[in-house]
């Protein structure tokens, strides 16, 4: 069981009685890293967009359900792993699927109405362009369950118990696995940048 | 373990899941190797330098609309478990379980009316249990007089 003052556990349970300002602070809290998630399953920002709020719409609308048993983003990312998944199987049955087809029911409204991104990706970022494209697309090609576990360990707080419930429930020696293969699969690809150490250039 | 055998494992790993002892052995490699360490460090310093995915400046605001638009269309999730069963959405819920009652209240009803049926007929029978031997005597009277000879018509005139 987890320590109900736990800040996090703290508000989901004033969530739970149906407080909305607490969810407000949940969602402003936890966007950038269920958003960081979500991308970097399916690959899409704007339907990881709409997938991550579908997340936090989640936690609101199963709210009464939720148990401090263990840590709340523990919960959250289980979500988001799963509507990330729901929206990979999708995509799987129908490949032909695009934003780009018109809807038959309201052909002249957009899409979707997505704002100005308010965290654009910087010109000085760490990483330069190319190596921060070689990456992306290393880590795109790994296996979802490396691929998700790896991602966890990057957002930081998150241990190999967290990691295991939001797998399913996996047993330790398994994440360690996974996460030591995703590594040495990354390490692989990434060699000649590890070894020239372009990652520490600026 | 040497560098070869530390390669190995390493390939190894790429092509399936490690065991406890070999996932054992590579940690104890890394920390008493420090170039091959500083490569798994700069691996992990790669992804954590990845950037954030950029949120749209509106994104909590949407979030909340929608959590607002469903509660306006279904408002009975403050109310309890079984309030919730009687709003409109579980209609059809509400019309199988009527249908359900429906069906074992005329089952009930029934069964009731058959074993009052059969305590009726058990009576009935007892009764007439009750008369079966005389009831048996004149029909075996009756059957001889049906199987008798038949009557002699000319002995039956003479005695007229």
């Amino acid at each position: 069981m987890v320590d109900r003052n736990d800040p996090d556990v703290a508000l989901m349970l004033r969530v739970k009685e149906g407080d909305l300002s607490a969810y407000e602070t949940l969602v402003e809290k936890f966007k950038q890293p269920v958003m960081n998630l979500v991308y970097r399953l399916i690959n899409d920002i704007d339907e990881a967009e709409d997938i991550a709020q579908n997340v936090f719409v989640q936690v609101w609308k199963t709210r009464e359900r939720y148990e401090p048993a263990s840590k709340f983003t523990t919960w959250l990312f289980t979500i988001a792993r799963n509507l990330g998944l729901n929206e990979i199987r999708r995509r799987t049955r129908h490949p032909a699927d695009s934003l780009d087809e018109p809807r038959p029911d309201n052909e002249s409204q957009p899409l979707r109405v997505v704002e100005d991104r308010s965290s654009p990706i910087p010109a000085d970022a760490a990483l330069s362009g190319e190596l921060r494209a070689k990456v992306e697309e290393a880590l795109m090609d790994l296996p979802e369950k490396q691929r998700t576990a790896l991602l966890l360990c990057r957002e930081g707080g998150v241990s190999y118990e967290e990691i295991a419930d939001v797998l399913g429930g996996i047993s330790l020696t398994a994440v360690k696995s996974i996460i030591f293969r995703g590594r040495a699969v990354l390490k692989n690809r990434l060699k000649p940048y590890l070894k020239s150490g372009e990652w520490q250039k600026k | 373990m040497n560098q070869s055998e530390f390669d190995n494992l390493l390939q190894t790993a790429i092509e399936r899941d490690l065991t406890d002892g070999e996932l054992a052995r590579l940690q104890r490699w890394l920390a008493a190797n420090p170039t091959d360490q500083a490569e798994w460090e700069a691996l992990d310093h790669l992804l954590a330098s990845l950037p954030d995915t950029p949120v749209a400046t509106n994104f909590t605001a949407r979030v909340l609309d929608e959590v607002r638009r469903a509660e306006t269309a279904h408002p009975a999730l403050d109310q309890a478990w079984w309030q919730r069963l009687l709003s409109p959405q579980f209609r059809p819920i509400q019309i199988a379980a009527a249908a359900t009652l429906a069906m074992v209240l005329g089952d009930v009803g029934y069964q009731s009316h058959l074993k009052q049926s059969r305590a009726e007929m058990a009576a009935a029978v007892a009764a007439i249990a009750e008369f079966t031997p005389g009831f048996l005597a004149d029909f075996e009277a009756i059957e001889a007089i049906a199987q008798a000879d038949p009557i002699d018509e000319e002995l039956w005139a003479a005695l007229k």
